[in-house]
């Protein structure tokens, strides 16, 4: 962490905005592999939202399309 | 998708990981189709002088003149935070496997509620500028007559695209979104570049392939 902050500060800003975008970019990802990974495992929304942190809403808002998908999936095979 | 569509949407890929660009962009996948392809469209452009050969130098010409970017996506800045962003694709690879680590770069850069605002590439997403291409493709071969494109068709499509500049017929967030990738809306595009960097021209080849076509490839 104290790598992180010397290396951030010494940055010129357009630098350090396009790095935060980049990692964001990267966070969204990762995030969303683990939400899938844990919806897989039979987690419920509630228990996904209460490990990130944020609302049980907030969480099925963002990720709410891959149950749709799921069931999309589902008809397509059952055809 | 299509046999063929799909086919050069991997020597594509192959190519531009192989020149370590992170896009997917015509000039590809038309080094891709000349590495592997026999389709009679492609043995006229190599008669032409269009080698797979050739093209790899004149790409790695214009890598070399900035013309077309090599792969970053931010991955000098996050290397600047101590972040490897090689090593987490390959930790990734490894835990979820690349077809759902691609899956969810691909919903994550489509999400809808990222559309109101500026569109963030994620540093393991690799666009693809190739839908205009294959867009002409179709159209050339229905024209044809044929229910298909084929690679013939893709040729065409890839050349007839190359015909205007970078960002032609894109979406006002496509347009956004090629300065993230460090290439320019209006210039011209990297397949016209190698074309006319062999002493071709575009609309002589795309004449001769046409003709080709008509008289039935003989």
């Amino acid at each position: 962490m104290v790598t992180l902050v010397r290396d951030a500060t010494g940055r010129d800003p357009a630098d350090g905005l396009a790095a935060v975008a980049a990692l964001a970019g990267l966070l969204e990802v990762l995030e969303a592999l683990h939400v899938e990974r844990a919806r897989r495992s039979g987690w419920s929304w509630q228990a996904i939202a209460e490990k990130l942190g944020v609302s049980r809403q907030a969480v099925h808002q963002k990720h709410g399309d891959l149950d749709k998908r799921k069931q999309r999936l589902g008809k397509r095979a059952g055809r | 998708m299509l046999a063929d569509f799909e086919q050069t949407m991997q020597l594509a890929a192959q190519e531009s990981e192989r020149h370590e660009h992170h896009y997917l962009g015509t000039e590809h996948a038309l080094l891709g189709l000349l590495r592997t392809s026999n389709a009679p469209a492609v043995s006229v452009l190599r008669s032409r002088g269009l080698t797979a050969e050739a093209v790899d130098a004149e790409l790695a010409r214009l890598e070399a003149e900035g013309a077309v970017p090599l792969r970053d996506g931010g991955r000098e800045l996050l290397r600047g935070l101590g972040i490897d962003i090689e090593e987490v694709v390959a930790r990734l690879d490894r835990s979820f496997g690349r077809a759902a680590v691609d899956e969810a770069t691909c919903r994550v850069a489509r999400r809808r509620w990222w559309r109101r605002s500026r569109r963030v590439l994620a540093p393991l997403a690799k666009p693809v500028l190739l839908k205009r291409a294959l867009e002409l493709a179709e159209r050339h071969a229905h024209a044809a007559g044929r229910e298909q494109a084929t690679i013939d068709d893709i040729v065409v499509g890839i050349l007839g695209d190359a015909k205007d500049p970078l960002g032609t017929q894109l979406s006002r967030r496509g347009k956004r979104s090629l300065p993230q990738l460090d290439l320019v809306p209006g210039s011209p595009a990297p397949v016209r570049l190698i074309v006319e960097a062999r002493g071709l021209k575009l609309e002589q080849l795309e004449q001769e392939l046409t003709a080709h076509d008509q008289s039935g490839g003989s």
